[in-house]
């Protein structure tokens, strides 16, 4: 008689990924078919059990096939490197796949588009750099600063001096972000 | 055509494990439950005389073809079909096996390529939909209620 036995915890005990290849599929499906059967388990809860988790193993076989679950891996670093960084991709062929540029096996922190979500803080960056700074930023050059402002408005204001230029800038600046 | 006779199995075990059958037969006009009863009398007569026991009891219902009939293709056997069902979420998944399974349902491009079951095929969507439509089920009676996947698996 079968003295097999399976754990009624079985769902919360650890799992192990085994890759098996898929010429090798066939037969190693082939050989759980004895576990099947009632014949093999020492009880009937047992047998319940264990069939359960042989059909659910059965079923996994075929279920994941590693190189779908790696290339959803590369898509989502892809996908990362896009948004963060803006790293353009292009698909060379779909089957194989091949996607160009090859993923790297590391990234700078270089931004590749200002429209990535890296490159959007950067602007905001460089904007708020030149206008609270006045400080000239490869997209911002364009006015002085607002701290600049308030010291030439303060100056002017302690020297009586004309501030019509100085209220003209501030108008620029009130337009620009209107 | 159904056979004039059903067979009665009734399978015994010593104490090691081993089993044997003794195979009756019995007119198949007569339903489940009357061949049932006839096998479990019989099967009482016959305790004093093994020292096995009865574990099992088995009532099968023979159909064959009106004429023999040969297969012509050169399908292996072996060459199974396994359609695994899910029931209704909390019971068993199963599945039914379908030998010598033709090439022509077998995914040709993919990672299943030359092993997994196309499900779009016409005739394999024709008998998971009877599968699930039918009341067919796990060896707990639990109704399949949809289909999960299908490959080509080596059983003997």
């Amino acid at each position: 008689m079968a003295n097999n036995t399976f754990p009624e915890d079985w769902r919360d005990q650890p799992c192990f990924l085994v890759t098996v290849p898929r010429p090798l599929v066939p037969f190693v499906g082939g050989l759980l078919k004895i576990a099947e059967n009632r014949g093999f388990w020492q009880s009937e809860e047992d047998f319940t059990r264990g069939y359960t988790a042989i059909i659910e193993l059965e079923e996994c076989l075929m279920a994941l096939c590693l190189d779908v679950l790696m290339e959803k891996q590369d898509a989502l670093y892809r996908l990362l490197n896009t948004a963060l960084l803006g790293q353009g991709y292009t698909t060379v062929s779909a089957d194989p796949l091949v996607v160009t540029p090859a993923i790297a096996p590391h990234v700078s922190l270089d931004i590749l588009d200002q429209d990535s979500l890296l490159g959007r803080v950067d602007r905001l960056t460089q904007l708020v750099d030149n206008r609270l700074a006045g400080t000239d930023t490869p997209l911002y050059d364009n006015l002085p600063g607002i701290k600049q402002q308030l010291e030439d408005i303060i100056a002017a204001l302690a020297e009586g001096t004309d501030l019509s230029g100085v209220l003209s800038d501030l108008e620029a600046i009130a337009l620009l972000l209107a | 055509m159904l056979k004039p006779s059903a067979v009665v199995e009734l399978v015994w075990q010593d104490e090691t494990g081993s089993t044997a059958v003794t195979a009756l037969s019995i007119p198949s006009s007569l339903t489940v439950d009357e061949i049932d009863a006839d096998a479990s009398a019989l099967a009482s007569i016959l305790v004093p005389l093994t020292g096995c026991v009865l574990i099992k009891q088995r009532i099968k219902y023979i159909n064959v073809p009106e004429t023999p009939v040969t297969a012509s293709g050169s399908t292996p056997i072996a060459r199974t079909g396994m359609f695994f069902f899910a029931t209704d979420g909390i019971s068993s998944d199963g599945l039914i096996s379908i030998p010598a399974v033709k090439d022509s349902i077998i995914m040709t491009t993919g990672p299943g390529e030359g092993i997994l079951i196309d499900e779009t095929n016409a005739d394999v969507i024709a008998f998971t939909d009877t599968v699930v439509d039918n009341g067919i089920s796990n060896p707990f009676g639990d109704d399949f209620t949809s289909f999960v996947i299908a490959y080509l698996q080596s059983r003997v």
